[in-house]
C-alpha cells in the first residue's frame, strides 16, 4: 500500500507541475514558438500532476482507520514554504492532506486532464486566427493565442490545486484568486468581443463582492486565533475559541444588537461562497461567462473553480456546525442561511434553465441549481452528501459542457460546410447576439449555440449523443448514474431531518430541491430533445460532422466516471447493492477534524422512491412537451403560451435590470428580451383614453376663453404700468448699488492678491507665523 | 544624577531646529532648503532618543542578582528609526523635484519659481 | 579628571561640532560647501546618539546621512550645475529672524522648565546578563537560558520590538519608502 507520509511530502509536485508547464508556456510564447508544443506542455503537467495526486488519494485511502475521526482529524500537514514570519507564528504555504482535499485534488487532476487534452483539438481553430490588421491568416497570432489559452490553464490548474492542497486560509484566499485572475483571462480569452470583455468584467466584479467578505471573515479568523491555520481553526480548542468569543455589538442610538462571533464569521466566509460558487444573489456572472471557450465553462465553470466556493465551506464545516448545538432539532446561525440560500438558488436557477435557448446557458443554469443543492446540503448538516455531490457533479457537469462544446463544434463545421469553407475561426463567435432585425424571441439562423437552430444530431455525432446522454441522466437523477446516488443522498438527509426531525428549514430545503428535481428533468429533456431528435433545423444541424478524437475520447471517459462514480456512495442500507459495496465513500469521509462522525443514515425507501418518481415525471413531462414533435416546438417553445410568466423567466427574473437600475443606470446592460415588445400599449385602451381626453380638452376650452383670458388680459395692462416704474428703479438705483459693490471687490481682490506671491518661502514664513500665534496662546 | 542633564540635549536640538528652520525660510538655492528641513529632522531625532533615554518608563528588575531599574522601551529609538527612513524618502523625492524644476526652468532659485503668483 | 567631567566635555564637543556645522550651513559661500558642513553636523549628531546610549542608532545616522543622503544632495548640486548660489539670503531674512527668535525662545523655555518625570534607569545591563523569571515576563524580549533568562543585547531587542509591536509601522514605512522609490524616478526621468 502507499504511504501516505511518503507521498504527501512530494504535494507540492501537484501545484508545481502545472506552474511549470504555465512558466514554459510563457516562454514558449515570450520566444514566439509553437502552439502545439505549448499545448503539449500544458497537457504533460497536468498528466504529471494527475499521477501524483492519484496516488495521494489512494494512499489517503490506505490512511484511513484512525479510530478517533480517522484521517480527518489527524490529517497529514506539510509546510512548504515559510512565507512571511511575523510576532509569534509564520505565515506558511504548505498542504493539509485529509480526506476531502486529496478526493477533490484527485478529481481536479483527472477532469483537467481530461478536459485539456479536449481543448487541444477545441481550440485548434485559433492557429489560423486572423491578423487583425491586415485579415491574412498569420500563424504568429495563431500561435500566440492558442499557447495563451494553455498558458491560462495550466495557471488555473494550479491554483485549483494550491487551493484545494492549502494548509491555511491565507494561502487558499491567494490561490483563489488566481482563479479568479484566470477566470477573467478566460472569459474574455475572445476580448475583441464587446460582450466577451463585458462578460469577464462583470464576473471579476460581481465575485470580488464576495471576496471582500471571505477577506473580513479571514481577518476576524486571524485575529482571534492568531494564525490562519486549518488545524488551529478547526480544532476543538479552535472552535471552542470561537464559540466563546464575545459577540460583536453594534450601537444604532439607544438599540443595540448583538451578533455572535461565530455566526459573522460563517456568514462572512460564506459571502465568498456566494460570489465564487454563483450563489443567489450574485449568481449574475455564470450565464454570461459561457462567453469563454467551452473548455473554460467546462472546466472553470461547471466542474472546478465554481465548487471551489462549497469546497470552503465544507473545509470550514467544524466551524459552520459549531454554531448549530449538536443536538438534533435545530439548525441556526450561519448554517440556516446557507441552507436558506442553497435551497432558494437551486429551484430559483433551475426554473430559469427551462426557458433558455442557448445551449450552454440551460447548463449554465443548471450548474448554479446543482451548487445550490451542495450547499443547501451542507447548511443541514449532510456533509457527506455535499462532498459526494461536489465531485460526482463535477464530473458529470464537465461531460455535459464537453459535449456540448463538441454538438456547437459540430454545427458550426456544418455552417460552414454550407458556406464551402471550414475554418474553425469563430467558434462561439457567431454566439455574439443578433444584429437586430429577428423577431423578440426567434432563433438567430447562424448561432451555433441556439437549440433550435440542432436537431437530428443523435445520427450526425453518435457518440457525442451516446456520451451525452449518460452525462444527462446522471443529471436527471435516473438510478444507476453517479448523479442519482448523491442528489438521492441529500434529497435523503433533507427528508429525514426535515420531515422525520421536524426541521423546518430541512423540509424547506427538501420541498424546493425536489421542486428543482423535478424541473432539472424537465430542462434536460427539453434540451436532449430539441438538440439530438426530430428533424435538423438547420443547415449546420444538417451537415454536422462528429468532432474529432481528441474530443471524444475525454468525453468517452467523463461518461464511463459519470456512469460508474456513484457506485462508491450507494447507501448501505439499499438492499442488494448497498452491503455488497459497503459504501466505501462515507466512510471514508465521514469524520471532521473535530473527531465528530457522521453516521450513516437508516435507509429509507420513501425518499429514494421519490426522487425517482420525481425525475421519471420530469422527463415524462419534458417528452409530453418537446418529444413528440420537435421541429413545432422548435418553430415556438409551447411554455411561452404561459405568457408573462415565461417571460420573467426567460429574463432570468430581472436581476440584471434590478442591479443595473441599483448600482448604475447603463443601457448597455445587455438585454435580451425586446423592450418595445412590453412598451407598446394595447390598441383598445389606447381608444378609450383618447375619447376621454377630446372630452376633456372641450370643457376645458370654453372655461379657458371666458374665464382665463379675462384674466390674463387685466393681469397683462396691470404688469406693463408696473414694469415702468421698476425700469426706472432698477437703472438708477439697483444698477449703481451692484456696480459699487463690485468696484469695492476689485479693490480688495487688489489688495489680497499681493499676499499669493507665488514663492513657498512665503508660505512657509506664514505657516511658521502661524504656529508661533498657536503655539504662543496655548502657553501662556 | 546623571552626568548631563536632559536639557542640554534639549538646547542643542532647539539650536539645530531654528538655524534648520532660518535656513528652509532663506535660502536661495532649494537644495539648501533641503538640508534645512534635514537639520529639523535631526533635531527632532535628537529631541526623541533623549527623552526615550532620561523620560522612559522603567520596570524594576533583578539582573545577575542585583536590583536595577530598566527601561521597559525601545520606543524612542523606533521612532527615530522610522523618522530616518522617511527622511530617505523625502530627500529622494525632494532632489528628484529639484532636478525636474531645473530641466524645465534651468534654475533652482525658489524666489525665481513663482509662476503660482496671483 | 573625573568622568564625570570627561563625559561632559564629550558632550560639550559633540554639542559644538553640530551646531556649527548647522552654522556652516546657513553661512557657507557656495551650495557645495554648505553640504559639507551638514555632513559635519551629521556626524555631531551621530556622536550625541552614542551618548545617549543609543549606538545602533548613530551607526544607521551615518549610514543614511552621512552616506546616502548627504552624496544624494552632492549628486543634485552637481546635476543642477549651480554650485556657486547666491550667499545672500531672501529678501524676507528680516521677517524670518523675527519668526526663528521668539521660536528658538519658547521651545528653549519648554525644555527649561517642563516637568519631563525623568525617571532614572539604565538602558540594558551587558548583553547575556541572566534576569529572573519575574523580569523575563516585564522584559518580553529575554530569551530563555538553560537556568533562568537571558537579556539580548539592544539591537536584537530592537529588531524584536520592529517586527512585533510597530510591524504595522514597519509594513507601512516600507511600503511609503518602495512609493517614494518609484515617484522619484519617474520625476527625474525626462
Amino acid at each position: 500500500m502507499l504511504d501516505l507520509n511518503v507521498i504527501g511530502g512530494y504535494a507540492w509536485l501537484i501545484p508545481g507541475f502545472t506552474f511549470a508547464a504555465f512558466v514554459v508556456i510563457m516562454a514558449i510564447i515570450a520566444t514566439g514558438g509553437s502552439g502545439r508544443l505549448a499545448a503539449r506542455v500544458a497537457v504533460a503537467g497536468i498528466l504529471l500532476s494527475t499521477l501524483v495526486s492519484v496516488p495521494l488519494l489512494l494512499a489517503a485511502l490506505g490512511a484511513e482507520g484512525g479510530e478517533h475521526g480517522g484521517l480527518a482529524a489527524e490529517p497529514f500537514v506539510a509546510t512548504w514554504w515559510s512565507w512571511l514570519p511575523m510576532g509569534e507564528g509564520t505565515l506558511d504555504f504548505g498542504a493539509l492532506i485529509d480526506p476531502l482535499s486529496a478526493a477533490t485534488a484527485a478529481m481536479v487532476g483527472i477532469l483537467c486532464s481530461a478536459i485539456f487534452i479536449y481543448a487541444t483539438a477545441y481550440m485548434a481553430g485559433e492557429l489560423e486566427a486572423y491578423d487583425d490588421a491586415s485579415g491574412a491568416v498569420d500563424p504568429a497570432v495563431g500561435n500566440a493565442r492558442y499557447a495563451r489559452f494553455f498558458a491560462y490553464v495550466s495557471l488555473f490548474a494550479t491554483g485549483m490545486l494550491g487551493f484545494v492542497l492549502a494548509s491555511n486560509l491565507l494561502q487558499a484566499m491567494v490561490f483563489w484568486e488566481i482563479m479568479g485572475l484566470c477566470s477573467f483571462l478566460l472569459i474574455g480569452f475572445w476580448y475583441f468581443k464587446p460582450s466577451a470583455a463585458a462578460a469577464a468584467k462583470k464576473a471579476f466584479l460581481t465575485t470580488r463582492i464576495g471576496d471582500l467578505f471571505f477577506f473580513v471573515g479571514i481577518m476576524i479568523l486571524f485575529w482571534m486565533h492568531g494564525s490562519v491555520d486549518y488545524t488551529t481553526m478547526l480544532s476543538h480548542a479552535g472552535i471552542g475559541v470561537l464559540h466563546d468569543a464575545a459577540p460583536l455589538v453594534l450601537q444604532f442610538g439607544p438599540a443595540s444588537l448583538a451578533i455572535p462571533m461565530i455566526l459573522l464569521v460563517g456568514l462572512m466566509i460564506f459571502g465568498g461562497t456566494v460570489g465564487k460558487s454563483a450563489q443567489f444573489p450574485l449568481h449574475v456572472w455564470l450565464p454570461d461567462a459561457m462567453e469563454g471557450p467551452t473548455p473554460v465553462s467546462a472546466l472553470i465553470h461547471a466542474a472546478t473553480m465554481v465548487s471551489a466556493g462549497v469546497f470552503l465551506v465544507a473545509r470550514m464545516y467544524p466551524a459552520f456546525a459549531a454554531a448549530t448545538p449538536d443536538a438534533p432539532g435545530s439548525i441556526s446561525g450561519p448554517m440556516f442561511v446557507v441552507a436558506a440560500i442553497g435551497a432558494i438558488t437551486a429551484l430559483g436557477a433551475a426554473t430559469i434553465a427551462t426557458t433558455q435557448f442557448d445551449i450552454k446557458r440551460v447548463l449554465a443554469y443548471s450548474t448554479i441549481s446543482q451548487l445550490g443543492y451542495m450547499v443547501a446540503a451542507l447548511g443541514i448538516g449532510a456533509y457527506v452528501a455535499a462532498v459526494f455531490h461536489l465531485i460526482t457533479h463535477a464530473f458529470f457537469k464537465a461531460l455535459l459542457f464537453l459535449g456540448s462544446g463538441s454538438v456547437i463544434h459540430g454545427v458550426e463545421h456544418g455552417m460552414h460546410h454550407d458556406h464551402g469553407h471550414g475554418h474553425g475561426h469563430d467558434h462561439d463567435a457567431a454566439a455574439s447576439a443578433p444584429a437586430g432585425g429577428y423577431g423578440a424571441y426567434a432563433a438567430d439562423p447562424r448561432d451555433p449555440q441556439d437549440m433550435r437552430n440542432m436537431g437530428n444530431l443523435r445520427e450526425r455525432m453518435p457518440l457525442t449523443f451516446w456520451t451525452y446522454m449518460a452525462g444527462t441522466l446522471a443529471l436527471t437523477g435516473i438510478p444507476v448514474w453517479a448523479g442519482f446516488w448523491s442528489k438521492d443522498e441529500i434529497l435523503a438527509e433533507a427528508f429525514h431531518k426535515g420531515i422525520q426531525s421536524q426541521i423546518v428549514i430541512a423540509g424547506f430545503v427538501w420541498l424546493l430541491l425536489t421542486l428543482a428535481a423535478f424541473m432539472t428533468a424537465f430542462y434536460m429533456a427539453r434540451q436532449v430533445f430539441m438538440t439530438f431528435f426530430g428533424p435538423p433545423a438547420s443547415e449546420g444541424a444538417r451537415h454536422a460532422p462528429e468532432s474529432a478524437p481528441a474530443m471524444v475520447y475525454p468525453l468517452v471517459v467523463l461518461a464511463i466516471f459519470a456512469t460508474l462514480l456513484g457506485f462508491v456512495g450507494v447507501p448501505e442500507g439499499l438492499p442488494g447493492l448497498g452491503p455488497a459495496l459497503g459504501n466505501p465513500f462515507h466512510h471514508f469521509m465521514g469524520y471532521l477534524s473535530t473527531g465528530a462522525h457522521f453516521e450513516s443514515l437508516e435507509f429509507s425507501w420513501l425518499p429514494m422512491l421519490a426522487s425517482v418518481v420525481v425525475a421519471a415525471l420530469g422527463w415524462l413531462v419534458g417528452w409530453l412537451i418537446y418529444g413528440r414533435d420537435p421541429a413545432a416546438v422548435r418553430a415556438q417553445d409551447p411554455l411561452q403560451r404561459l405568457g408573462g410568466a415565461w417571460k420573467l423567466l426567460y429574463d432570468k427574473y430581472r436581476l440584471d435590470e434590478l442591479y443595473g437600475l441599483v448600482v448604475r443606470s447603463d443601457p448597455r446592460i445587455h438585454r435580451e428580451s425586446d423592450a418595445s415588445e412590453a412598451d407598446k400599449p394595447n390598441a383598445e385602451q389606447l381608444g378609450r383614453l383618447v375619447a376621454l381626453v377630446d372630452a376633456f380638452g372641450t370643457l376645458n376650452g370654453q372655461i379657458d376663453k371666458l374665464v382665463v383670458d379675462g384674466l390674463v388680459n387685466l393681469a397683462g395692462r396691470a404688469g406693463e404700468v408696473f414694469s415702468r416704474v421698476n425700469g426706472w428703479i432698477d437703472a438708477n438705483v439697483v444698477d449703481a448699488l451692484v456696480n459699487l459693490v463690485a468696484y469695492v471687490n476689485g479693490e480688495i481682490s487688489r489688495g489680497l492678491k499681493l499676499l499669493q506671491t507665488g514663492r513657498v518661502q512665503n508660505y512657509l514664513l506664514v505657516v511658521f507665523f502661524s504656529l508661533l500665534i498657536l503655539v504662543g496662546a496655548f502657553v501662556m | 544624577m546623571p552626568a548631563i542633564p536632559v536639557w542640554w540635549y534639549l538646547m542643542v536640538a532647539t539650536g539645530l531646529f531654528s538655524i534648520g528652520l532660518y535656513a528652509t525660510l532663506t535660502r536661495r538655492n532649494a537644495v539648501n532648503v533641503l538640508m534645512g528641513v534635514e537639520l529639523m529632522l535631526n533635531a527632532v531625532n535628537l529631541n526623541a532618543v533623549a527623552l526615550w533615554r532620561y523620560a522612559s518608563p522603567t520596570v524594576s528588575a533583578t539582573v545577575d542578582g542585583q536590583s536595577v531599574q530598566l527601561l521597559s522601551t525601545l520606543d524612542g529609538q523606533v521612532f527615530a528609526i522610522f523618522v530616518i527612513a522617511l527622511a530617505a524618502a523625502e530627500a529622494a523625492v525632494g532632489l528628484a523635484l529639484i532636478i525636474a524644476v531645473y530641466r524645465s526652468r534651468r534654475t533652482v532659485e525658489l524666489e525665481q519659481l513663482d509662476m503660482l503668483q496671483g | 579628571m573625573s568622568p564625570l567631567l570627561l563625559q561632559q566635555i564629550a558632550f560639550m564637543v559633540l554639542a559644538a561640532i553640530s551646531l556649527s556645522g548647522a552654522w556652516g550651513v546657513i553661512r557657507a559661500h557656495s551650495v557645495f560647501v554648505s553640504a559639507l558642513w551638514l555632513i559635519l553636523s551629521f556626524v555631531g549628531v551621530a556622536g550625541l546618539y552614542v551618548m545617549l546610549e543609543a549606538g545602533f542608532l548613530a551607526v544607521i545616522q551615518v549610514l543614511v546621512y552621512v552616506g546616502a543622503i548627504s552624496v544624494l544632495i552632492l549628486f543634485a548640486i552637481m546635476l543642477t550645475e549651480d554650485v556657486m548660489g547666491q550667499a545672500e539670503p531672501a529678501s524676507q531674512w528680516p521677517l524670518a529672524v523675527l519668526i526663528v527668535l521668539p521660536f528658538f525662545g519658547m521651545l528653549a523655555k519648554a525644555a527649561f522648565t517642563a516637568d519631563w518625570q525623568l525617571s532614572a534607569g539604565s538602558v540594558a545591563p551587558p548583553e547575556g546578563a541572566s534576569i529572573s523569571a519575574e523580569t523575563a515576563k516585564l522584559v518580553t524580549t529575554a530569551i530563555p537560558a538553560e537556568q533562568g533568562f537571558r537579556l539580548p543585547g539592544q539591537v536584537v531587542m530592537l529588531g524584536r520590538s520592529l517586527m512585533t509591536e510597530h510591524l504595522l509601522a514597519f509594513e507601512v514605512v516600507a511600503v511609503v519608502l518602495l512609493v517614494a522609490l518609484v515617484g522619484a524616478i519617474v520625476i527625474a526621468r525626462d
